[in-house]
């Protein structure tokens, strides 16, 4: 589990317990366990599954504690137009991961490449100019911190399927306010319909 | 040596998704001790005997207090819980004032004062703001953006509930009277929590928690209905301590205890 899916959990624990009982929270965890063999903290890295076990218990509801604990990670900007909203990193360790990949001269050359257009990773390599090894690395490791997501198929002269890779972002925009780091992403149009959570963020 | 049993218990299978049904079968023990305390009350033969208002003062107070009740012991559950916790204490402490309000009343009326507009008037508007409170803290909490068409319903329920009645009531009463207010007092705070109690049971409707928002939602369109019809058969003196619009609001207090007991089963 990564620190900030460790960090969300405990986040999520104190907002059921502080809000709906240690009851409440013993339930969810009882559900979630019967359910799919899992404890609190590990739904937090499978999403997917605590949505389900709240939406169980809360329905609707569900929402609102899905959003008070993401109103912490991230907070969607206002914007008129519905495809263009950029997102506010309130997170330290997201912040973080972020910069650390712009920062590393290869990585950023990666998000580039895929920034708006999916590509395979030997095309990756070959636009950004890296060397295979090291290019495999560093794309394997955008991969897991969920910069790049899969978008679409090449298929082969051999019948092969190899997936197109995206950055899940359009544009980053860097500043100090204050004396504080801001860091705001646009994501793309797929990585916002894709995703459950930032499906949450947006409503 | 040992032997081993063959055990024929059948193992737990893990339902593939939760669910709360409701038991229909107390909606009708309510119902059918209702209506036989009904038939009780019109088995006295003088209308005006004082065993009457004795007799529905207790229950009044008895079934308030079973909610009440019910309601203390839930928020007994989630105490120190910033949402559960007040929220329900909020529920229960506005079954009280019910509860109080009606003895409160009967004393007035035994010691021969007028018992409305009094201080038992208060006590009983005060079930409105904290029944609101409960059901506002957890619309909130779960459902902190509503869409605009909900919002319009929710606010134009009691709205067009309030504007009737302020309509037919004005018309009756001789001008802006303490009575008109006070009347009008009843229908806002019934119908504003009606609509926001529907509000919460639609939030709540998909998961298990739906079953006791939607069993207190209709315990309180049941004293919402009860309110409203005291409001209206008092602008035209027509009500009595035998009249059965009493047990709208028997009924909806039981529900809303039974409402309680479904929410400590569910969660």
């Amino acid at each position: 589990m990564s620190g900030l899916d460790a960090l969300i959990a405990k986040s999520l624990k104190l907002i059921v317990k502080d809000n709906l009982g240690e009851v409440t929270f013993e339930k969810i965890e009882t559900r979630l366990f019967e359910k799919y063999g899992i404890g609190f903290t590990q739904a937090v890295e499978d999403f997917g599954k605590l949505d389900f076990v709240l939406r169980e218990f809360f329905g609707g509801g569900a929402e609102g504690i899905e959003k008070k604990i993401l109103d912490k990670i991230v907070v969607m900007e206002e914007s008129k137009d519905a495809e263009k909203q950029w997102i506010t990193l309130e997170d330290s360790r997201l912040m973080e991961l972020i910069l650390r990949s712009l920062g590393d001269e290869d990585k950023k050359n990666i998000i580039n490449t895929v920034m708006g257009e999916p590509k395979i990773i030997s095309d990756i390599l070959e636009t950004s100019n890296i060397p295979q090894t090291s290019g495999y690395r560093k794309i394997n490791s955008l991969i897991d911190d969920g910069m790049l997501l899969p978008k679409g198929y090449v298929t082969t002269h051999d019948g092969k399927k190899v997936t197109k890779y995206q950055a899940i972002f359009e544009n980053v925009s860097i500043s100090i306010e204050k004396n504080k780091i801001v860091v705001k992403i646009l994501p793309t149009k797929e990585s916002v319909d894709e995703s459950r959570i930032m499906q949450i963020v947006c409503s | 040596m040992f032997s081993f049993k063959k055990s024929h218990r059948e193992p737990d299978i893990v339902p593939e998704k939760i669910s709360e049904k409701i038991d229909y079968k107390i909606f009708l023990v309510i119902a059918v001790g209702l209506v036989a305390y009904q038939f009780y009350l019109y088995s006295f033969k003088n209308p005006d005997d004082p065993n009457i208002e004795l007799v529905e003062t207790i229950v009044t107070t008895v079934t308030a207090l079973v909610a009440a009740i019910a309601g203390f012991f839930i928020a007994k559950r989630y105490w120190k819980s910033s949402v559960f916790g007040t929220s329900y204490l909020a529920l229960a402490s506005g079954m009280l004032c019910n509860a109080a309000a009606e003895r409160i009343y009967y004393f007035l009326e035994q010691q021969g004062q007028t018992p409305s507009p009094s201080i038992a008037d208060w006590v009983w508007l005060a079930f409105y703001p904290l029944t609101f409170y409960h059901l506002a803290r957890n619309i909130k909490f779960f459902k902190p953006k509503i869409s605009t068409p909900v919002k319009a319903f929710v606010i134009l329920l009691p709205v067009v509930i309030t504007g009737v009645y302020a309509f037919l009531d004005f018309g009756q009463e001789e001008g802006l009277t303490t009575n008109y207010f006070l009347g009008l007092a009843y229908i806002v705070g019934s119908s504003v929590i009606m609509s926001a109690a529907i509000l919460g049971a639609m939030i709540f409707r998909q998961g298990t928690l739906g079953t006791p928002w939607l069993i207190l939602a209709i315990g309180i369109v049941l004293t919402t209905l009860g309110d409203n019809w005291y409001s209206y058969l008092d602008v035209y003196n027509q009500y009595s301590v035998t009249h059965p619009l009493n047990l709208l609001w028997y009924g909806g207090y039981l529900v809303i205890a039974y409402a309680l007991y479904k929410h400590k089963k569910v969660l």
